[in-house]
């Protein structure tokens, strides 16, 4: 009886043994897949993000006057700058709810008005670019 | 004799909820990874449609950014990019348009009259919209298969869009 006793404990121990070495195996398998899964998401954003940048520096190539920039990207100006507003599924929204911000940040040297796009969500930066037009006419 | 039953059952019954609680942790496990992985192949194939499908146009347009080659039009009903190209004398154009779940790519001699299902499908698309703004802006939406959609604005350099109809 005894033997039995202690043979059933043994197996059991085994058992209880085989659950922890596989916990934290699962534990390092659900930290790679929600690494996996913000790294996709991530990847989304700058996907967009990219796409959103090159879009208002091409408008900007189009026509370098913050104003009729806001106007076609239908953004607003704020201190000399524009802001588009973006909600989580990238639909352009009001401020209250949104997610992603583009902004465009105008500056002019010599003969080219340069547009600093950043994008970002909440306070963290996705992506930025600079687009440049040479105007020969000059801008200063 | 009884104790020894007790026993028995005791460590049946612990050994059978160990095993259970290993079985509801495995499942769940298999579970939550394949959700995340169909979540990220799906993110990723969003990506790549959206990515693939309008950087080409972009550099489709670019290729052919010379005064009034570019055109925005129909062919066949649905909106489509012309471009022009003239080869040694003889005018040809591309067109590009969605027929039939695709993005196609036509190029044919001026004058010729395919039927739209004679172009090249290039990539799985639901519909695209070609805009001309007056500003001179080329704007393109594209509608996918998984009801996403994706904007591109070109501004071509050649300033001028349309022209060689």
């Amino acid at each position: 009886m005894k033997k039995s006793n202690s043979r059933s404990a043994l197996f059991l121990g085994e058992i209880v043994l085989a659950l922890l070495i596989f916990s934290l195996s699962s534990a390092v398998c659900v930290g790679l897949l929600f690494r996996a899964y913000h790294i996709s998401e991530a990847s989304s954003e700058l996907n967009q993000s990219i796409f959103y940048a090159q879009n208002a520096a091409e408008v900007f190539k189009a026509q370098p006057d913050i104003e009729k920039v806001a106007a076609i990207l239908g953004g607003e100006i704020q201190s000399g700058k524009c802001y588009v507003y973006y909600d989580k599924n990238w639909v352009q929204t009001k401020e209250q709810r949104t997610v992603f911000t583009l902004l465009i940040s105008p500056s002019a040297e010599a003969y080219t008005t340069y547009a600093k796009i950043n994008i970002s969500k909440g306070a963290a930066a996705v992506f930025e670019l600079v687009a440049a037009v040479y105007q020969e006419d000059g801008v200063l | 004799m009884l104790k020894k039953k007790h026993i028995m059952s005791a460590d049946g019954i612990a050994v059978f909820l160990v095993g259970a609680v290993f079985l509801f942790f495995s499942l769940g496990l298999v579970l939550m990874g394949s959700s995340v992985y169909r979540q990220v192949v799906s993110d990723a194939q969003e990506n790549s449609q959206l990515r693939t499908t309008l950087s080409y146009i972009a550099n489709q347009v670019r290729r052919s950014d010379i005064n009034g080659n570019v055109e925005i039009g129909k062919f066949c009903g649905q909106d489509a990019l012309l471009l022009w190209q003239n080869l040694e004398g003889i005018e040809c154009v591309t067109y590009l348009y969605c027929w039939e779940g695709s993005l196609r790519e036509l190029f044919v001699e001026k004058g010729n009259e395919l039927e739209p299902q004679a172009g090249l499908p290039l990539l799985t698309l639901n519909d695209i919209f070609f805009n001309l703004t007056e500003e001179g802006l080329i704007c393109v939406d594209a509608l996918f298969p998984d009801g996403s959609q994706g904007r591109l604005i070109i501004a071509p350099r050649c300033g001028v869009v349309g022209g060689n109809a």
